[in-house]
């Protein structure tokens, strides 16, 4: 929101520097986009004269001009051959920066006294775009003829101002410091003044007739809260007065005519949009005698020419301005094209409404259309300034465009808005604040932002005033006090708490510990999205089915929520290897969310997953036992020292997650599911070999992936601690043979309940699966690391512990070798 | 497979290639379903001449039979063919393979996420200030994401262009702010104090310096008498122990739907103490989190009584953090799972 300094000042004093000036708006208003000093922008225009007027010898499109500049006379050629003695325009003197640089490609808008086809030139005639006050660059602007030769051209038409950008989102809430009327009165308060509306719009005042019949009807009073419509004739549409047209471009606003120029003025200034309609084209459209307005919602399909030429198709949510019978405007957004005023009008309808926020904006985003009239209208306007926003543009248009009064006032006003009436406990508002200030203090730092305060104990009854539509709760006014004492002289304090500990966060501080333990062994963290594409899906033979999908995904390969990690991982993998990283292990912490599992809101379940992927091309045999190992050392650092692992073909569907999404995924005959106290906790596995071609993915790739809600409470702190023994250690090999089927575990686990059975303080360490080929059975070696407690072990316990070892293995159709 | 006619030549070979790349049920309904390639191939039938139309029939008949045979071997096979032996799951390494040190990958330094590490720097910072953990939900709906937050529906705030929705209406959330109702709800009665660390995301088109997925942390402290100096210091402390540094801060207006009053905290930039850096854009200044006392709306809406208690929330993002002082250019990296680019940290 541009606000020019000088337009303020017209409103407010102004006592601050402009660089206290922005100082006090960025920390009491919003941040500050820009500050630009228009006087730096004009400096060194100054008026002429034209004293005569010679044509070029050499060219037929020049002109040679004499000008007086002010006591000293000076020769421009110009391209503009229609200026004659008399005429006053802007010059620009060499070494002067031009305002806005028409031709950037010429030169760098630095004029310079240059020759012209043999004849000196000593600056430049300035056209209405070079000052930045217009589009116009056929002639060169001609000034107010009462001007005099060789004065400032800034002074003249206040161009001698500043203009503060302030970030509109800093005034989201904000809709009555969208005009500066609004901004003027935070500035007063601001430096502590009082502020008071002008007159015109405290109490506003319209002169009505009945000389030509205005027939109004609101159908859609629940969005459209008021409407205003009034009829001026003898209307002639002209260029505005200077000031005007500089006012505007000043804060932006491209000036059109006087008529339309009134309108956003009076938009800028008090935040209340305007429109005017060319009554005579209105009836013109309408086949009417008499003008009538309809307020309506659109039919769907209607559709409208807005003035930038466009043509929309409307919906039946959109509001509509109509003729009685077709739309001539998308109510406070744009008006339409066929209606517009322009050099033809001679009478004209004004507009003031209030239209619904919410409606305002979804129109607005849905036909792409940002106009300065939605910015306001999408912030909370007040209906209450309808009226005094219209009853000062029809001054205006008496006034610059020669018009008359010519109907009744229609005010459309079902249900008014009241002040609303707020109670300040002073107390109160010091302790949530952090300030100690007085009743009076805060009284005046209301009043003087136009509240009315009455005084009762230790409390204030505040009468908001409606064009704070913003304030609604008494924590709004706290808001407007703490702003204007300043928040940075809130005084920084720390609350006191007792000194108990916060709460533990168990899966959090699992979730830390697990990151230490992978990546202590060699493992790198990533991050993915949770966002994934159905062709990835399909790559791995994942189920769509389970997975969430987006309504409004950025792209297609984000459409899914994923509702497990390892597919987003491997697709990390082959983009690493390209870049020459042949050995490595990739895994992530991260949640996923199943269409099955609902927690105890009815919201899908947030499941914590460790996915990691293992990338070993040194192992010449099947890589699970890769991704087994890497398994093994977690659960070793947890304490978990009981555990089975089913291959996935074995592990009941159903029963187990695993099997339902991986086991078209993974190799079933080489991959298995982990289980802990018969829960079933993860996967460990290897892409089957059609996977693997499908995605692209080296066969020595092994992956697991572990459910962490359910192996929490599996992890323990308890180490198994044994006090070591003082005697030797006796190391001794023993190689079982036993059928190909055996699984691993069932020996270790025997070996170790025989010499758990006898306390040997032991280790037990595999150190070879042998199997020949073609053979039936295999052959298991385990060394065993053996401690007596009281005693140095001997021959005979070591043959004894065979015996025992080989009466175990029989069980297992085995043998000792 | 032989096929004279090129349609149908071409939608068979489509078809096979379109197996190593589609699930199944795309499959199906590209190739069988209503609208499918096989329908319209039969339908073409009418365009051909009358001496070639029992041929094409055929051919249109076996193309659809092969497709059928096919995907039902798809849908079929939960084994799939290559390997018939399998393995003993419980055994530490593989059979004649026992060269335990190359089961493990050898050599590798591991690395924790730049992201994740600093973190859990941040939140150990929270700890020591007594501060709950409790991490944001991933997946929401709208009455935590937006109603608690006095955003009702038809709000600006809630359009559908700002936040991705799924199908069912639940949302990834935008903010970590959803968690706010839960966080009060869960302790019951004041005091709160709990930091909330978490993923958000927003639909945004990603660049340098945009993501659609972020880290954020959430801070809420309720109790009697809470007020914004206290919330004003808190910040200011809790910085100063990141940064590890004093700094200078200043507080701009600002508006968010769920504080009242409200406010953008800045401080002076830690990097070049005030002096000016590419990092603060040499203004000496780095706009860091938005924060407020938490609106009365949103505490009644948590069972807590605005008349008795009051409380401040605040709001940051971590990612860009990271990126400044690391000195990383593009905020992409951090979910790029490059090697290149972890290995580093």
């Amino acid at each position: 929101m541009k606000i020019s300094v000088n337009w303020l000042k017209q409103y407010t004093d102004i006592d601050l520097k402009t660089d206290d000036l922005v100082h006090a708006l960025e920390t009491k208003v919003g941040a500050v986009e820009e500050v630009i000093d228009l006087s730096e922008k004009y400096k060194g225009i100054i008026t002429a004269e034209i004293m005569s007027k010679k044509e070029h010898p050499d060219a037929d499109k020049l002109a040679i001009y004499q000008l007086n500049i002010g006591g000293k006379e000076i020769q421009v050629v110009a391209g503009d051959k229609t200026l004659v003695a008399g005429d006053k325009v802007a010059y620009f003197a060499p070494g002067v920066k031009v305002p806005y640089n028409a031709h950037p490609e010429k030169y760098d808008g630095v004029v310079s006294k240059i020759s012209l086809r043999g004849v000196e030139s000593e600056g430049m005639m300035a056209s209405e775009i070079e000052l930045d006050l217009g589009a116009d660059h056929s002639k060169v602007m001609r000034l107010d003829p009462s001007v005099k030769a060789g004065e400032s051209f800034a002074k003249l038409y206040d161009l001698d101002d500043v203009i503060i950008d302030i970030e509109n989102k800093a005034l989201a809430n904000r809709g009555d410091l969208f005009g500066i009327l609004g901004i003027a009165r935070e500035l007063s308060g601001i430096q502590g003044k009082p502020f008071s509306s002008p007159d015109w719009y405290a109490k506003p005042n319209i002169e009505e007739n009945d000389q030509i019949p205005l027939k109004i009807t609101n159908e859609i009073e629940a969005f459209c809260r008021r409407y205003i419509g009034f009829i001026m004739d003898n209307v002639t549409i002209s260029e505005s007065p200077t000031w005007l047209k500089s006012l505007l471009s000043k804060v932006g606003i491209r000036p059109i005519n006087n008529v339309v120029d009134i309108t956003n003025y009076m938009m800028y200034l008090t935040s209340q949009p305007l429109h005017a309609f060319d009554l005579d084209k209105v009836l013109a459209k309408s086949g009417k005698k008499e003008t009538e307005i309809l307020i309506r919602l659109a039919k769907n399909g209607e559709t409208i020419t807005t003035l930038d030429g466009k043509t929309v198709v409307l919906d039946d949510s959109t509001m509509v301005i109509t003729d009685g019978n077709d739309p001539i405007a998308i109510a406070g957004v744009m008006g339409g094209l066929d209606t517009e005023i322009d050099n033809t009008t001679k009478r004209i309808i004004i507009e003031s409404a209030s239209f619904d926020r919410y409606n305002i904006r979804k129109t607005s985003m849905r036909l792409g259309l940002f106009t300065e009239a939605v910015t306001r209208y999408t912030k909370a306007q007040d209906p209450n300034q309808c009226l005094p926003t219209i009853a000062k543009t029809i001054e205006l248009v008496k006034e610059l465009a020669g018009g008359k009064e010519a109907s009744k006032l229609y005010d459309n006003y079902i249900q008014p808005v009241t002040p609303k009436t707020l109670d300040i406990n002073i107390q109160r508002l010091n302790t949530i604040i952090g300030t100690e200030l007085s009743k009076d203090e805060v009284a005046t730092i209301l009043k003087n932002l136009e509240y009315s305060v009455e005084e009762s104990d230790d409390m204030l009854h505040v009468a908001v005033p409606t064009f704070r539509q913003d304030v609604q709760i008494a924590e709004d006014l706290y808001e407007d006090i703490a702003r204007h004492f300043g928040y940075n002289n809130i005084k920084l304090t720390l609350p006191s708490r007792s000194i108990s500990p916060a709460s533990v966060n168990q899966m959090y501080e699992f979730k830390r510990k697990l990151r230490g333990i992978v990546s202590g062994a060699g493992a790198n963290e990533i991050l993915t999205y949770n966002f994934i594409d159905s062709k990835v899906l399909g790559r791995y033979n994942i189920n769509l089915d389970s997975a969430y999908k987006l309504k409004n995904p950025l792209s297609p390969e984000l459409e899914y929520m994923r509702y497990s990690l390892l597919p987003s991982i491997l697709e990390k993998v082959s983009f690493n290897m390209d870049q020459g990283y042949s050995k490595f292990i990739l895994y992530e912490i991260n949640k996923g969310h199943s269409k099955d599992e609902q927690d105890e809101e009815g919201l899908p379940y947030e499941r914590e997953y460790l996915g990691a992927v293992v990338v070993n091309p040194d192992y010449k045999g099947n890589s699970y036992y890769s991704s087994k190992a890497l398994l093994s050392k977690i659960l070793k650092e947890l304490n978990i020292k009981t555990y089975d692992l089913i291959l996935l073909k074995d592990a009941q569907e159903g029963k187990s997650k695993w099997t339902d999404r991986y086991s078209k995924m993974l190799d079933v005959n080489k991959s298995a599911v982990l289980v802990i106290n018969e829960l079933y906790v993860g996967v460990v596995g290897q892409l089957s070999t059609n996977v693997s071609a499908k995605s692209k993915t080296p066969e020595y790739i092994s992956m697991l992936e572990l459910d962490l809600q359910t192996l929490l409470p599996l992890a323990t702190d308890s180490y198994g601690y044994v006090e070591p023994s003082r005697y030797p250690k006796t190391v001794q090999d023993f190689c079982f043979e036993v059928i190909l089927d055996t699984k691993y575990k069932d020996v270790h686990e025997m070996v170790e309940r025989v010499v758990t059975d006898i306390d040997y303080i032991h280790v037990i360490q595999p150190l070879d699966i042998y199997h020949r080929e073609g053979e039936e059975k295999k052959r298991v070696t385990i060394r065993l690391e053996l401690q007596h407690r009281d005693r140095t072990l001997t021959q005979y316990d070591v043959t004894q512990l065979r015996g025992t070892l080989e009466k175990e293995i029989e069980k297992f159709k085995g043998k000792i070798v | 497979m032989e096929f004279k006619n090129q349609d149908i030549k071409n939608t068979y070979d489509k078809f096979n290639e379109d197996t190593n790349s589609l699930p199944l049920k795309e499959l199906t309904a590209k190739y069988l379903g209503r609208n499918s390639l096989v329908k319209e191939l039969l339908a073409k039938i009418k365009n051909i001449p009358d001496d070639q139309k029992k041929e094409y029939g055929q051919q249109a008949n076996e193309l659809s039979r092969y497709i059928e045979e096919k995907l039902e071997q798809i849908s079929n096979t939960p084994i799939f063919q290559g390997t018939k032996e399998y393995i003993d799951p419980t055994a530490p390494f593989d059979i004649n393979q026992n060269n335990s040190s190359e089961v493990y990958p050898k050599g590798l330094e591991g690395t924790k996420n730049p992201l994740t590490q600093e973190m859990d720097r941040v939140l150990d910072i929270f700890k020591q200030m007594g501060f709950d953990i409790i991490e944001s939900r991933q997946l929401d709906d709208d009455y935590h994401m937006f109603e608690t937050l006095n955003i009702p529906k038809g709000h600006p705030a809630r359009d559908i262009w700002d936040t991705f929705w799924t199908e069912e209406g639940l949302i990834p959330p935008a903010h970590t702010s959803t968690m706010q109702n839960r966080v009060m709800k869960t302790a019951g009665q004041p005091p709160v104090r709990c930091v909330i660390p978490g993923m958000c995301y927003r639909n945004e088109a990603t660049d340098a310096s945009h993501e659609h997925t972020l880290f954020q942390i959430e801070g809420v402290y309720v109790d009697k008498n809470i007020s914004v100096g206290d919330m004003l210091g808190t910040i200011k402390t809790y910085l100063e122990a990141f940064f590890q540094t004093k700094l200078e801060i200043k507080v701009q207006p600002a508006y968010f739907p769920f504080t009242e009053p409200d406010m953008e905290f800045v401080i002076s930039c830690p990097f070049c103490k005030k002096t000016g850096c590419k990092v603060c854009k040499y203004s000496g200044w780095m706009e860091l989190m938005g924060c407020g006392e938490i609106n009365p709306f949103v505490l009644r809406e948590a069972g807590i009584d605005p008349e008795v208690y009051s409380g401040f929330a605040w709001g940051f993002g971590l990612d860009r953090l990271v990126m400044v002082k690391n000195g990383i250019q593009d905020v992409r990296r951090f979910r790029s799972g490059d090697l290149n680019f972890l290995k580093q940290f």
